[in-house]
């Protein structure tokens, strides 16, 4: 049966600016870009159109994490609630395994929406690979295990689970990507 | 890189790796090689051609099975997607080993940069697997692109590729028409 992890890496934000690491907050309080702002909803409303929406979203309590998901959300029009989370943010892969094992409810569809490297780093503990994950890049795994509860990497030569697809809905947008 | 015929630039090459459309279903007297693609594939693999077409330049090269459901999914996503590129087809990858597939990518003519695979599976799985360590859910019509830090096709292996995206005929349903 297994159930479904939806990965969703942050839509771009602005740099911090000079001196910002001072102000309070620095990184963690970064917000998106205008096309940041875009992506996010073009990703919600993808999500959407499959006809999967999320059951539950766990989210970086960064605000451009926070930020992606409110927006994607909104255009995604799923009911799910978005749960920040202080450890989702510059989090080891194996914290947020922590996380997902200790969900409760049994939800079928889950998604979880922070950062690099810690997101690439969970698929490849899931799937044996790394791939890329520019931001907004939206994945998901099929994972084998029958509940959260008993979801782990993969051992020698099994694999917990297979990716099912990854896409960054922005590459499919008319503005020309910089690398 | 026109100068360098033989060579490109430290990761330019490009895989496309993609799993034939749907096809018919067996039936006695029909030999499994011998299936053909349904409408609904038909349908699928030009949907996927005009992704490729959108989403940045075609193939230079389609490296197909001869087998009709490869071979047909081949022709109608290069058509799709407005491509002139050379389709070359290859009977020993119907239900080839990851070295087969390796071993036909080795030997593309004309040096391509990117390569458009059109293959079966679980041989395909394997290969993505192989390259990028990811292991894929490929179901028809599903299309990969890896990214590749080789220079020659030759030089293909282990955990020499990088998965860019998988997408599948449910999610371009879901990206829309442009």
């Amino acid at each position: 049966m297994g159930v479904s992890l939806y990965i969703l890496r942050h839509a771009e934000a602005l740099p911090l600016g000079p001196g910002a690491a001072e102000h309070a907050g620095g990184d963690h309080a970064r917000v998106l870009a205008p096309d940041g702002r875009r992506a996010a909803r073009l990703v919600g409303r993808f999500l959407a159109r499959l006809g999967e929406p999320p059951e539950r979203v766990l989210v970086s309590s960064a605000a451009r994490a926070r930020e992606t998901a409110e927006l994607a959300r909104d255009a995604g029009g799923w009911s799910a609630p978005n749960e920040p989370s202080d450890a989702l943010y510059g989090a080891t892969p194996e914290k947020v395994l922590d996380v997902l094992r200790s969900l409760e409810g049994r939800p079928s569809r889950v998604l979880v929406v922070a950062h690099q490297p810690t997101l690439g780093l969970l698929i490849r503990a899931f799937t044996g690979g790394e791939p890329e994950l520019a931001p907004a890049t939206l994945a998901h795994v099929e994972l084998r295990a029958e509940g959260w509860r008993d979801v782990g990497p993969g051992g020698r030569g099994e694999r917990a689970g297979r990716l099912a697809w990854l896409f960054d809905p922005t590459l499919l947008g008319a503005r020309p990507r910089g690398t | 890189m026109k100068d360098s015929p033989q060579a490109h630039a430290h990761g330019a090459l490009v895989l496309d790796v993609m799993r034939h459309a749907k096809a018919e279903r067996p039936r006695p007297g029909l030999a499994d090689r011998d299936r053909e693609l349904r409408r609904r594939g038909r349908r699928a693999a030009a949907e996927v051609g005009r992704f490729l077409a959108r989403v940045g330049p075609p193939p230079e090269l389609v490296l197909a099975s001869s087998a009709p459901r490869a071979r047909q999914t081949a022709e109608i996503v290069r058509e799709a997607a407005g491509s002139d590129a050379p389709l070359e087809l290859a009977d020993e990858l119907y239900l080839a080993p990851v070295r087969v597939y390796l071993r036909a990518l080795a030997g593309v003519g004309g040096a391509p940069g990117h390569v458009l695979l059109v293959g079966h599976q679980p041989d395909l799985a394997l290969l993505v697997r192989e390259l990028c360590g990811t292991e894929p859910a490929f179901p028809t019509a599903a299309l990969a692109r890896l990214r590749l830090d080789v220079e020659r096709w030759t030089a293909l292996g282990r955990g020499t590729g990088r998965l860019e995206w998988l997408v599948t005929p449910d999610v371009l349903a879901g990206l829309g028409a442009p």
